[in-house]
């Protein structure tokens, strides 16, 4: 499983916003 | 995207970290001249150092010069990851990176770098499920049995975690968003596991790495694969997503580099690159 550096990129931008709407819908908040 | 993941569950993608950094092709094919820095951002011994030193030493032979893992730790991998940031983009100073870089750009607001900006991607390295584990004091056999025990028990049910904001807390809000229960959520700072053991917490999403002795000793009971798709480390236990539809989480890693990091440098030696298995011990 390798992915290009682009793809990558993209990849992570996704999985920072799909992760972001979980913390702000469970209000989480660093310590 | 869904993230592939392989039987023993690490891949490497060992031309990943050769990658980078330098304004002429010349210089990239000669890359690396010198020892080269991988920082890890978490402490040694847990998955993302174990992944790290497996793919150092995978590019210690192939490319004739040591990666040396560095763990920087604090602040839930940022200080490690701000190491990097600040680092020469000469191709010597990588960073593994992983789901929590992406959490983290959420989670903290007062940080001093901007994750998705400053750490230029350079590949992916591997995909890899948690598994969802409740003591076996816990009177549940499948997900069904276990979120109607919840919802009959609602506030009563402690969920362990790696601590506020990691990767298992988030994959349990995830669940609980997505089943409607309730579960309390208990941080731990010096992991999770003893507590599940002695069931001062009932349930926790954990890695597979760090289960899978438990699993097989009968000491904590599986309910699930956290990704689409079953593991084929743990065959017989279901994916959550065969209950809970959509419902989706995987631990992935890669490898990043400072941003200035020419993006051609990074690309040909993507293409030159060959994926290498690693089975662990």
């Amino acid at each position: 499983m390798s992915m290009t550096s682009a793809a990558f990129g993209k990849f992570i931008v996704n999985e920072a916003e799909k992760w972001g709407e979980v913390i702000r819908a469970a209000h989480i908040t660093a310590e | 995207m869904k993230l592939p993941h392989r039987r023993q569950f690490l891949y490497l993608a060992a031309g990943a970290a050769v990658l980078p950094a330098m304004p002429r092709f010349a210089w990239a094919q000669s890359y690396p001249t010198r020892p080269a820095r991988i920082i890890v951002p978490f402490p040694a011994g847990q998955a993302t150092d174990t992944i790290a030193r497996l793919m150092g030493q995978s590019l210690l032979e192939r490319l004739g010069q040591p990666f040396v893992i560095e763990n920087r730790t604090g602040a839930g991998g940022n200080i490690g990851t701000e190491s990097v940031v600040r680092a020469a983009p000469d191709g010597y100073t990588l960073l593994l990176v992983g789901l929590a870089n992406a959490i983290n750009v959420t989670l903290y607001k007062k940080l001093h770098f901007n994750f998705i900006r400053d750490i230029a991607p350079v590949a992916s390295i591997c995909g890899t499920p948690y598994v969802m584990v409740v003591n076996p004091s816990i009177p549940a056999y499948t997900i069904p049995e276990f979120i109607a025990y919840a919802k009959a028990n609602s506030g009563k049910i402690n969920m362990g975690s790696s601590g506020i904001g990691s990767v298992s807390h988030v994959f349990g809000e995830q669940f609980k968003m997505m089943t409607g229960i309730n579960l309390v959520h208990v941080p731990s700072r010096g992991g999770y596991v003893p507590d599940l053991l002695s069931g001062q917490v009932q349930v926790a999403f954990g890695t597979i790495l760090t289960c899978f002795q438990y699993i097989r000793g009968d000491m904590l009971r599986a309910l699930a694969v956290t990704t689409t798709t079953r593991s084929e480390v743990l065959p017989d236990i279901p994916s959550l997503a065969e209950f809970v539809p959509d419902y989706e989480g995987s631990q992935w890693f890669g490898v990043g580099a400072p941003k200035d990091t020419p993006t051609e440098v990074m690309t040909s030696s993507t293409r030159r690159s060959t994926p290498l298995r690693l089975i662990p011990s």
